[in-house]
């Protein structure tokens, strides 16, 4: 990617730069928000996946620290995978998304992404599932397909106000079906 | 899985009540309810006389400061006990336990049965703040909700001064001019998006049903705004446009509009993109 696309791998990079030397990491402190004991104790309240991530993490390197910079290392890296998928599409187009989510790092994004709540995972999440869905449209694989659905699934695990997302990809494969079933029936129309 | 369920679709316990209660704060109040609390009654009439002339995004700005402390304070300590006659502290701490969530959504959703078309508009606010980004509203937006939250009855914020961290941030000061010009940016960037996604979901509609091959880019973009508008729903039917949503969105609509952007540059460049899913026989 580097040598046949250089930009991307220039933008990638910038991007990297831009969220390394930017504001938030002096954060880090594993200090807990309001909200994180319910997730770190499985309270009914929550749903139970930040909790069952967050209490991993913790229980194999044994510092929340270390959760908050896993999550931060993730979110910018699926950040560069978004780049690296849209650099292939247009480098236009991922210049302008670097420097967006750039900004929005500069604005307390990444900070988000880095704190003991479900946004912690949910910003990644929502980055892979982008980069996926640019992955599929590049390549049409069905496997794909699979993996963004699962992941959508995932989602409604972490976040309760992400529970009508999974609607989208049966909407979508309601009306695959539907136009491929008038397609046949106009071919069966054709053929009579 | 610690008292947990495998793909479970919703939370263990109910919390529609913990939710749902602040969302009565600008409906009108029933006889009843003014009969039982009228102190509730009182500071709900000056929480619509200051929201008149708000606009729909400074409405749920507004609205949000006024739910928080619903949610926190003014429910479980004055609305609760006046309605299921107990004491003021008995609510409190049945608050903190989730007690009392079930008389709470049966409160709300009485209420909001009632009061339905007031519920629905808010509802619709909310959710076109969600979509763009309402929390990101400049300066003379951010003054005018400042100034119906100074007009509102001063009960309301208990015997503590109202907070200006949460969820309005900093809402006692102006922008900076350059943070006022990026939040416009992205905020009309966001609108701009979401009509560009509305277009493009009729075009792969249309593509579909005469059995033609979608354009990728207007597919990218319809999709980003149908993620946007589904996770948007849920929030803006029980809560406000908080940052920590607006910012998924903003994450997604980027995503969106840049790929459509790449397609649309590679179409220009190259004379056509790559068609999306172009297996002969396949259409969408």
């Amino acid at each position: 990617m580097s040598v046949r696309h250089p930009w991307g791998a220039i933008i990638a990079l910038a991007y990297l730069g831009s969220a390394l030397a930017g504001p938030g990491w002096a954060a880090l402190d594993g200090t807990f928000s309001p909200d994180t004991s319910g997730y770190l104790d499985f309270s009914p309240d929550r749903q139970p996946m930040y909790g069952l991530w967050a209490t991993t993490i913790f229980a194999l390197t044994g510092s929340f620290c270390a959760v908050e910079f896993l999550q931060i290392g993730l979110f910018i890296a699926v950040g560069i995978w978004v780049i690296v998928e849209l650099s292939l599409i247009s480098d236009v187009a991922a210049a302008i998304f670097a420097a967006g989510l750039a900004g929005l790092n500069r604005f307390g994004l990444i900070a988000l992404a880095g704190s003991l709540n479900s946004e912690g995972l949910f910003y990644p999440m929502i980055l892979v599932m982008v980069a996926l869905f640019l992955w599929w449209l590049r390549t049409r694989r069905t496997g794909i397909l699979a993996a963004l659905a699962l992941l959508v699934v995932a989602m409604t695990q972490l976040r309760t106000a992400a529970m009508l997302v999974p609607m989208l990809p049966l909407a979508i494969v309601a009306y695959m079906l539907i136009t491929r079933s008038r397609r046949q029936g106009v071919i069966v129309l054709r053929l009579l | 899985m610690l008292g947990k369920n495998f793909l479970q679709y919703s939370t263990i316990r109910d919390t529609t009540g913990f939710v749902l209660l602040p969302r009565v704060s600008l409906l009108p109040v029933p006889q009843t309810v003014a009969a039982q609390s009228p102190d509730w009654a009182l500071m709900a009439s000056s929480w619509r006389k200051a929201a008149a002339p708000l606009n729909a995004v400074e409405l749920t700005q507004f609205d949000a400061q006024l739910q928080e402390e619903i949610r926190y304070g003014l429910g479980p300590k004055v609305l609760l006990p006046a309605l299921l006659n107990l004491s003021s502290d008995k609510t409190t701490v049945g608050w903190q336990d989730g007690t009392y969530y079930p008389d709470a959504r049966r409160i709300a959703v009485e209420w909001i049965g009632r009061e339905w078309p007031t519920y629905l508009r808010m509802s619709a606010y909310h959710l076109w703040g969600m979509l763009t980004v309402a929390n990101f509203m400049d300066t003379v937006d951010r003054m005018k909700v400042w100034a119906a939250l100074n007009e509102v009855s001063p009960s309301t914020w208990g015997e503590k001064p109202m907070r200006t961290d949460y969820p309005l941030n900093q809402i006692d000061k102006p922008l900076k001019w350059s943070t006022e010009l990026i939040y416009r940016a992205i905020r009309y960037a966001c609108i701009m998006t979401l009509f560009l996604g509305l277009i493009s979901a009729i075009i792969v509609f249309l593509q579909g049903f005469y059995g033609r091959i979608a354009y990728p880019g207007c597919l990218a973009v319809a999709l980003a705004v149908g993620w946007c508008v589904v996770h948007s729903i849920p929030a803006g039917m029980l809560v406000y446009p908080e940052f920590r949503y607006t910012y998924a969105n903003l994450l997604v609509l980027m995503s969106g509009a840049a790929a459509w952007l790449g397609y649309l540059i590679g179409r220009l460049h190259h004379g056509g993109s790559r068609p999306l899913i172009n297996s002969p026989g396949t259409t969408f």
